[in-house]
Order: C-alpha cells, then structure tokens, then sequence
C-alpha cells in the first residue's frame, strides 16, 4: 500500500456510477415518460447533463440528496413562448407525481423524492428552447427564472451539449483524464465538506471543473501533487476586489468558454457575495496548507490521517502492520556510553 | 511549557522522523546543571514498505537498574529490552531497534571514543541488520551518527538540530 492506493480506494468510495445506481436512472425516465405522454408540451430529446454526464459525480455526504441533472431541448422555437410558460406546463404535470411535488427554480424544475420520509433523490429538468427549432445547430436558450421574481425572468444563452464536450474531451482520455476525474471528485468532497448546502455559499461545481480543467497538470501516479496543483491553479486566479468593514474581499471570476454559446460575461461563480468569495478563497488556502502538510509528512500513517480530516471518514487510515516492514528480531541486551575519568 | 517540532531529517533517499513525543524526553533529559547525571534508552521505529522512510515512534527512558553519572550511562535494566520485545511481539514485527540515545553535558555533542566502540560493537554484533542510528542531545543541539557495516566502519553524522529550531 502506499498513499496512491489510499487515494485510489478513496476515490472508489466517493465515486457516484450511475450505471450502478439505477434506482436515479429510474426516476429520471419515469418522470420524462410521463412528460412525454403529455399533449401540453411539444416534443423534446433529454440530455444528461451536470456531473452525470462529465463523469464527475460523487455520493453524496449527509443532509446531501443524489441528484441528476436533465436538460430537455423542446422542439420549439423561444420566440413562441414566455419563459416560464413551459417550465410552469412541467410542474403542472408533475404536480402529485411525488409526496413534495415539482419546484419551480431559477434554473430548472426539481423533482424530489423520499425513501424511509427523507428527501433523498432529485431530478432537475432544465428547459431548453432553440432560436429555430427546424435547424438544431441553431442557439439554444435557458429558460431561467421564477414567478415569484418576475425581474429576473429571461430567455438565456446556453451551450450545455458543448460544456459537456468541452469538460469531457479539453484533456485527452487516457491516464491524465483519469487523474482529472479523481482529482474533481476530491475537490467536491472536501466542498461538501467545508460549504453549506444552503445559498450560494458553496462554490459552483461547473466553475471549479472549467478553471482545473483548463489549467491541469497531470502527476503520473501522484493524486496528492496533481490535487494540490489544481487547488492551487484555483487560488491564485482570486483578485482583490474592494476593501469593505476592516477587510480586503476578493472575487474570483470564471466565464465560461469563448468557443462556446453562452451569453457574453457569464460567470460560473456570479451568485456568491464578495464575502462567500472570501470565505472560499480562505478555505483553499487552508487546504493547500494541509495539503502541503501531508507532503510533508514522513510517516504514511500521519499522512492517511491528515488527509482523512480534510475528507472525512471514507479516507481510511491504514493499520501500521500492513503499511510497514517485518523487521528482524534484535536488541543489543547492554549499552555503554560517555567519557574515561 | 515549551512545544516541540518533530525531527526530520533525510539519510539517503529516505525521510527519517523523530516523533515529538521522543524530542520532548530528550529536552527533559538536557544536562543543564552540574548535578544532572547523564541519560540515555534505546529508540525504537518502523519502515514504510513503500518508501524505506523510517518513524522513530518509541524510546525508553533511564531505568532504575540503569547506571548514570555525570558522564556515564550504562543501559542494563531489562526493562528496556522487555519493552522492545512487546512492541516486537503485540505489532506483528514491525518495530525495529534503531539505536541508543543519551546525553551529554556539551553544546554540540561529539561521540567518544566509548560510544563509537559501544556502537560498533552493536552493528558487529546484529547478524541482519546493516544500519543504525545513534542520537546524542547536547545542551544546544542534537546530533545524529548513522553506522553502517562494510569495510572501514566509522559513525557517520547525518543531522545537526538545535534546539532554537525545535522549540515552537
């Protein structure tokens, strides 16, 4: 064992396959069955988007819910409808499928489910219109917003199917992309770990994965460089951004690609304050310091434990007998030391 | 109460650490005044499979069978060797003697020439293994010699600490 294959059970243990988990798959193509069957909306394709599709899922830490992301592209034309008309034709439909029903959010419709009464799973359906629904290269467009901030409603430009390829083929599919996925999935985990799932304080998944994605450097055979790299590459994007109550805040901006169709100056991380982003840019730099603690450590048990008070118990420790070698039996029965009188 | 950092060090290609637990015996056990009669004990470690690095993780303290003077320890109790031996024992083989510690009422400790035949007469005498290591902790630094078998032997030393520097 080494702290390569703690790291390689570690990821095994937090890794989401959704292959596996069928149970998510499940819902997911019931309740798109049922959408489908409806003569309220037009026709539609779903693609799985969101970490689903970028390999980059991970199970879910307590008071957390599975979730899966379903970006349905209607074969209509947004200039024939408001943005809320077919994201409320959804919830309409789906209204009772569940004991919480449908949500109507920001960015798409929340299907949730409970097993033994607790919120468990949920589906997000993210409605998608196109420019010209006859020519499906053309713009697609997000319905984004909710009735009860009718400011904030608008068509959106989104490019999902090319952030998906974009995350999923920037770094090659061999050794180094693998490294990529793991290395994602640990960033996650200690995310969970260290943001509340409330708000906006938590950092976007899909700005972390742009900036690593864009900045990775592989480690052949050393998660821990390759992690503390990335979290580094994070770090040192965060510029000052003004000086508030005593403090200097800082944001940290992550548009997403130019290549891609969404609308100008999106930013990954635009719904956290400049204090969130503040309190993110603290926490990465406490976690390269554990991380450059860990490094640092000569003894792989102490190394294990480290790493398991950032990412909690599925970092196991291992016991020093299978970590260290079997030793000779021998000690000297006398010793003298010191100088002649 | 003062804190102690740990001592690490590298010999080679391996990392060699000193637990804190053993640095803090041996800042107890500075000669600092006349009267303080010179310790010593042996320092027990494991190697990790994959890297050789070696955690010096236990050290036995003076025993009342032990002889200390001034400039003088001879390790005899056997409590010594008890304790190695049920670390041997309970741990399934992985403890390894690494070699003696004690005291010396100098700055810097220097071996003399009755520690460098003590710990040659050690190495001859352990059929298996080829490498040791002997701590001395004087007033202002540690020291550490490695010995090892082979055609001229002659302690080696590998780490200097002082002790401005372990103290936190």
């Amino acid at each position: 064992m080494s702290i390569q294959s703690e790291f390689l059970n570690f990821y095994e243990r937090i890794k989401l396959d959704y292959e596996v988990n069928a149970e998510l798959a499940d819902k997911r193509d019931i309740l798109l069955g049922i959408l489908r069957n409806s003569d309220r909306l037009p026709g539609f394709d779903e693609y799985n988007q969101g970490s689903y599709s970028m390999h980059l899922g991970i199970e879910p830490t307590d008071g957390r819910e599975y979730d899966i992301d379903v970006g349905l592209r209607f074969n209509a034309d947004k200039d024939d409808y408001e943005p809320m008309e077919i994201k409320n034709i959804i919830a309409n439909i789906l209204d009772g499928h569940t004991d919480y029903g449908a949500t109507i959010k920001k960015p798409c419709v929340t299907v949730t489910y409970k097993k033994d009464g607790e919120p468990t799973y949920h589906v997000d359906l993210v409605t998608y219109l196109y420019e010209d629904h006859t020519d499906k290269e053309s713009q697609l467009y997000l319905a984004r917003g909710k009735d009860s901030k009718p400011e904030e409603i608008k068509w959106e430009k989104s490019d999902p199917v090319g952030l998906v390829d974009y995350i999923n083929h920037k770094i090659d599919k061999g050794d180094e992309r693998d490294q990529f996925r793991r290395v994602i999935r640990y960033i996650k985990r200690w995310k969970n770990r260290r943001f509340n799932s409330q708000g906006h304080a938590e950092p976007a998944s899909i700005g972390i994965t742009l900036i690593v994605v864009d900045n990775f450097v592989a480690c052949l055979d050393d998660d821990l460089g390759a992690l503390l790299a990335a979290v580094k590459s994070i770090q040192g994007l965060f510029k000052i951004e003004k000086f508030e109550d005593d403090r200097w805040l800082y944001r940290l901006k992550c548009p997403m690609p130019s290549i891609l169709k969404f609308e100008n100056n999106t930013d990954a991380f635009e719904k956290m304050t400049d204090i969130q982003m503040t309190d993110f840019k603290e926490k990465l730099e406490k976690l390269i310091r554990d991380l450059e603690a860990v490094q640092g450590e000569a003894d792989e048990i102490e190394q294990c434990k480290k790493l398991q008070r950032i990412f909690g118990e599925d970092f196991h420790v291992p016991e020093a007998k299978n970590i260290s070698k079997i030793q000779h039996d021998y000690i000297p029965p006398i010793s003298a030391s010191g100088v002649m009188n | 109460m003062n804190i102690l950092h740990e001592i690490v060090f590298h010999d080679e290609k391996r990392v060699i650490k000193i637990t804190n637990t053993i640095v803090d015996l041996l800042w107890n056990k500075r000669q600092l005044i006349y009267s303080y009669p010179e310790s010593g004990g042996i320092l027990i470690g494991r190697e990790n499979i994959t890297n050789n690095n070696l955690i010096i993780e236990f050290a036995t303290s003076p025993m009342p069978e032990d002889i200390q003077k001034r400039s003088r320890f001879i390790r005899k109790d056997s409590g010594h060797l008890e304790f190695y031996q049920n670390l041997y024992n309970e741990n399934n083989g992985i403890y390894r003697y690494v070699g003696e510690w004690h005291t010396h009422s100098e700055r810097i400790p220097e071996y003399s020439m009755i520690d460098k035949k003590n710990w040659k007469k050690i190495l001859k005498n352990d059929k298996c293994n080829t490498i040791q290591y002997h701590l001395i902790a004087g007033l202002e630094a540690v020291r550490i010699w490695k010995i090892k078998s082979g055609s001229i032997i002659k302690p080696q030393l590998i780490c200097t600490q002082f002790w401005r520097n372990i103290i936190k």
